[in-house]
């Protein structure tokens, strides 16, 4: 008997041992994913703007390095028109034939097309002539002259464009300038990079065109206008494409008046808007760039139709400081900054 | 007869520490801000954050029932059941307190601000 | 024994019972509001008198006093503490019957204590919860009221300890 109640407290003992090993392993193993799946950042310039990274998940500085790669070769091997043999440079420099590019730079200058077509013309990827007279934010930034601009204007005709399979022409005295969707062209890209890493979930800005990527919730701030260190509204949104077009990212002020680089394609000047951003949200990264920026040129009622074509969300925010958001996200928004005011 | 207190105790206290701890981490945030939420019947009446009351003030969420409201704290002030237990709670001054008038279906609670996680320009 | 005389000895005992409970109770309601804690939410000393009658008397009477108590709360303090006190009473009862009378569960009164006090605590807060409309309560007083009850927990389960056999010496000359 005494034998037997000796060996039972043993195996008590055994048993509370055994189940402590469980425990700590299973806490080690816990520890490690939780530590594993805990988030990296990092910050960066490509693409001549500052690139924002956050990843949740795994291998969070390996992936962000191939985010990065990504986004340089966007710019270097297919859009940028500074970059010697970049698609569109091969595009620019032999007006009036087809050019063979790749398929990725092919679908953003049709998407960009099929945005033309719809804003009867006031966002044109064909407006090249017209950015190299104004050059915003380069060396010889000034205020062409109505002469220059009416000379260059005939030459911004998206209908000249044409795009077949992976050919591009356009016609002569034509360049393009995919300025207004290269940022959100280089987030659709990142998110089909993502797609194949372990990655469960990321926030990627390029220049304030952001990428949300994964399940996770996002508060995304919609900058102030009037003073671009603050927010002024936050969305909650997942999984989609956020671009923001607004008249106080590059400017410069001559003689008492302030030309803003948002250019409506028809005039050849800055477009003249009761709008100082709008801030578009859909499921493509090339879209919502090119939308915010048709949009603010557009105005806002002109906009309203264009948005559903392609089941797009925005946020208009105007000059006087009042704010329109539109119904799908109407409960995704918050206002941060008491001093603007939702119009009803 | 049972014992008072055995092995199988330490494990139902550390179970209920763990219930206590996994209830305390939602409210958990890395924000130095705080935002007091006044719920009304079970619907949020009103967010303040805290940091940014500059001027001390007080509302009125339901007749009879005072908040009042200064940097970084907030307090029921006036309340009209008999027991008065809303104003007893004192000054939330910190993330996760909590203050309930019941019988007026008021509660204050208090939250770290929602932090932007990315700015779109 | 006569069965009438052990009729009227068991009610007087219940009677005192009550007594205490309902002293205990009132005792309680003395203690100022902690901060942090929800308002009408009770350490629930009085317990130790439902979690005996649980365990040795009878579970119909262990309920009979938590609706008592439930009463008496409603009568000194309003229905908000009326409905506080018989969500956290019943819950514990509850615990109290299953536990103490479990022959498997084998833990000392420090753990049963301990269970009780919590579901007592959270019968509590979800009454608060279905008052107020408001779920947030959960997180807002949750964990204190937890770690609440791991104090009262072993304040109860002690005194049920310590006065059990006294008790039941009580019961049996009956």
């Amino acid at each position: 008997m005494k034998i037997s109640d000796k060996l039972k407290k043993i195996d008590k003992r055994a048993l509370i041992a055994v189940v402590i090993c469980i425990a700590l392993i299973i806490g080690i193993i816990v520890f490690d994913s939780v530590k594993k799946s805990t988030e990296y950042q990092t910050t960066t310039v490509a693409m001549g703007t500052v690139i924002n990274i956050r990843l949740f998940g795994p291998d969070g500085e390996e992936n962000s390095k191939l985010v990065i790669e990504n986004i340089n070769e966007t710019e270097k091997a297919l859009l940028s028109r500074n970059e010697k043999n970049s698609d569109i440079d091969r595009i620019n420099a032999t007006p009036g034939t087809e050019v063979s590019v790749s398929a990725e730079t092919a679908e953003i200058i049709s998407k960009s097309l099929d945005i033309s077509k719809k804003c009867e013309g006031v966002f044109d990827i064909s407006i090249g002539e017209i950015t190299k007279l104004w050059d915003f934010g380069g060396d010889n930034q000034k205020i062409p002259s109505a002469e220059e601009i009416a000379d260059k204007l005939n030459s911004v005709r998206y209908s000249s464009v044409r795009v077949t399979d992976t050919n591009v022409r356009i016609a002569e005295g034509q360049s393009l300038d995919l300025g207004a969707v290269g940022k959100g062209a280089a987030c659709d890209r990142i998110k089909t990079l993502l797609s194949a890493t372990s990655t469960d979930s990321a926030v990627i800005s390029v220049g304030g065109s952001l990428l949300l990527y994964g399940k996770k919730d996002f508060n995304i701030g919609i900058v102030n206008p009037e003073n671009d260190n603050e927010s002024m509204a936050t969305l909650r949104i997942s999984d989609t494409f956020v671009s923001t077009s607004g008249n106080y990212e590059k400017f410069f002020e001559e003689d008492g008046k302030t030309y803003h680089h948002i250019l409506d394609a028809t005039t050849g000047y800055p477009a003249d808007s009761r709008l100082s951003s709008v801030t578009v949200i859909c499921d493509s990264g090339v879209i919502s760039d090119a939308l915010s920026t048709a949009c603010y040129i557009l105005g806002y009622h002109s906009s309203l139709v264009l948005l559903e074509e392609y089941d797009a969300q925005a946020v208009f925010v105007f000059k006087d400081k009042t704010v329109r958001v539109t119904d799908g996200i109407k409960d995704n928004f918050s206002l941060t900054d008491e001093s603007f005011v939702v119009a009803k | 007869m049972r014992k008072l207190f055995n092995r199988i105790d330490i494990f139902i206290i550390i179970g209920v520490l763990l219930l206590s701890f996994l209830l305390f981490l939602p409210g958990l945030s890395d924000s130095k801000d705080l935002v007091a939420q006044i719920y009304v019947d079970g619907e949020v009446i009103e967010e303040i954050n805290l940091n940014e009351v500059l001027e001390p003030y007080t509302f009125s969420p339901k007749e009879g029932t005072v908040i009042s409201v200064k940097n970084g704290t907030i307090h029921f002030s006036e309340a009209v059941c008999r027991d008065k237990l809303c104003i007893n709670s004192g000054e939330l001054s910190s993330k996760g307190q909590t203050a309930a008038c019941l019988p007026e279906r008021i509660v204050i609670t208090i939250k770290g601000a929602d932090k932007t996680d990315m700015i779109t320009y | 024994m006569n069965t009438k005389k052990s009729k009227t000895k068991k009610v007087a005992f219940l009677g005192i019972m009550a007594a205490l409970a309902l002293s205990l109770s009132f005792l309680e309601s003395l203690i100022p509001p902690l901060p942090g804690l929800p308002p009408g939410a009770k350490p629930g000393f009085s317990n130790v008198v439902t979690m005996f009658l649980a365990s040795s008397f009878g579970i119909g009477d262990a309920f009979f006093i938590t609706v008592l108590k439930a009463v008496f709360a409603g009568i000194t303090r309003g229905t908000t503490a009326m409905f506080m006190s018989a969500a956290g009473g019943f819950l514990s009862t509850l615990a109290a019957c299953i536990l103490l009378r479990s022959k498997k569960f084998n833990s000392g009164y420090i753990g049963i204590g301990i269970i009780c006090a919590v579901c007592h605590n959270i019968g509590q807060l979800i009454a608060a919860c279905i008052i107020s409309g408001t779920w947030a309560l959960i997180t807002g007083y949750g964990p204190l009221l937890m770690l609440f009850a791991v104090v009262t927990g072993f304040v109860t389960g002690t005194t049920l300890r310590l006065v059990l056999p006294a008790l039941e010496k009580t019961i049996n000359r009956t």
